[in-house]
């Protein structure tokens, strides 16, 4: 048989050779196929494993995420108990309470347990630290609070621009107060180092689920960009055998 | 001749209806996609302006048991907040979809559901859920033993976490307003 240049070729030659390329191609793609799959299959049941809503601990990930600690903007003490403010969650000693909240501007005790102001918002929690409620706008809480303090008898008052109100808690009717009344307001407290460097911990590794993890890895991003290319070229690599699959198995056909 | 210009008419009549179709679904989907209602502006609409006060229950003891059971987890509050009186009330009510609280707000008459709305959407996916065609589903809904609706409720592909949270809203609320009707 002759080939163009009429070079003398045996017949089989180029059968065989594309025969090697399958193979090395399926040895090269051998690991990918196994991530993927595998990383496809547990994605198929991540909302039956939960793994949307457990998040990666692991500081090694976190760094790789570059995810950093932000700081603790507002901390305020009563006794032993600490309302801390951190981006926008907030906690409640060591409690995370569940939402997204603004400007926190103070902590005080009440009858029931404590309450606990943001600039729009006061939230009722137990002596235990349960989350009682959340007092918004649409019950009549003042927004633009600055403080919030108890005098002698333990009413409780809110400082707005300008304004000084008080409030029952029970009712949630407000009042307007004189500037003479002796308020004893919540004032920032140092937290220290350690309670500080666990509830940065405890924010940060709130934020990278385990799903997004096995999609990142699913998609090469876990590697960045470069990740992605390696996928995109194993892909490409994927149909070359695909093709050259078909492509040796019709010439093997009788 | 005559059948080709009928087919002509017939064709241009098709694609006129599809586009007229397309531009009212893209006007509809735009004016859904206004996702955040006021809770003011929902309790004002459903009571003509006319607040009526607030009232709460306690989820405490065996409602809490119950609460828990509905949601599939602990409610996150002690004492949920609603507007109205025992024939008919509006509860406003957070629940997390996938990750992020979803507000929902329910319109409940005679323990039937009137009206459900989703006030606020904060997931990147599900939000399927705000339109008419789903939220409709509920209306007139009750419950039935064991906290269940009285109903199914047609799910939607890709938001079923969402999903799962209207409807476990729902039956909290119906219970809820069952309970503080008797």
């Amino acid at each position: 048989m002759k080939n163009s240049n009429n070079e003398v070729t045996k017949p089989g030659i180029k059968l065989r050779s594309l025969l090697n390329l399958h193979r090395r191609m399926g040895i090269i793609s051998a690991f990918f196929v196994i991530v993927l799959s595998v990383t496809g299959l547990i994605l198929h049941y991540s909302p039956n494993l939960n793994l949307d809503t457990q998040f990666i601990r692991s500081n090694l990930l976190l760094n790789w995420y570059n995810i950093e600690a932000p700081l603790v903007s507002a901390n305020y003490a009563v006794g032993n108990n600490t309302a801390t403010h951190l981006a926008d969650a907030l906690y409640f000693n060591e409690r995370r309470i569940p939402g997204s909240f603004s400007e926190l501007v103070g902590l005080v005790v009440t009858n029931f347990g404590f309450a606990l102001a943001t600039s729009n918002q006061i939230l009722l929690l137990t002596a235990e630290g349960e989350l009682v409620e959340i007092l918004g706008s649409l019950v009549g809480i003042p927004s633009g609070m600055q403080q919030i303090g108890t005098d002698v008898n333990g009413e409780v008052y809110l400082q707005r621009p300008g304004e000084l109100v008080r409030i029952d808690l029970n009712t949630l009717d407000t009042f307007p107060a004189s500037a003479e009344v002796a308020v004893s307001w919540s004032n920032l407290s140092p937290l220290n180092s350690s309670r500080s460097e666990l509830l940065q911990f405890d924010y940060r590794a709130s934020l990278v689920s385990w799903e997004r993890i096995l999609l990142d890895i699913h998609s090469g991003r876990i590697l960045g960009s470069l990740g992605v290319i390696v996928v995109d070229v194993m892909a490409i690599l994927f149909l070359l055998m695909a093709i050259t699959g078909i492509w040796i198995w019709s010439r093997r056909l009788p | 001749m005559a059948v080709l210009n009928l087919h002509e008419v017939m064709k241009t009549n098709l694609i006129k209806q599809s586009l007229l179709i397309l531009l009212l679904s893209s006007l509809s989907i735009a004016y859904a996609s206004d996702d955040h209602i006021a809770p003011e502006d929902f309790l004002a609409r459903v009571f003509k302006g006319d607040l009526p006060s607030s009232s709460t229950v306690w989820l405490t003891g065996e409602t809490k048991n119950i609460a828990q059971s509905i949601l599939g987890h602990p409610p996150d509050y002690l004492r949920l907040r609603y507007w109205g009186d025992s024939e008919r009330s509006a509860w406003i009510v957070d629940e997390i979809g996938k990750t992020e609280p979803i507000t929902i707000g329910i319109v409940v008459t005679k323990n039937e559901i009137e009206e459900i709305k989703v006030l606020a959407f904060r997931e990147s996916r599900g939000w399927e859920i705000k339109y008419d065609f789903f939220t409709s589903q509920f209306n007139g809904a009750n419950l039935r033993a064991k906290q269940q609706l009285d109903r199914h409720i047609d799910g939607i592909s890709g938001a079923t976490l969402s999903v799962k949270a209207m409807t476990n809203v729902s039956r909290l609320v119906l219970y809820l307003a069952e309970s503080v009707s008797t």
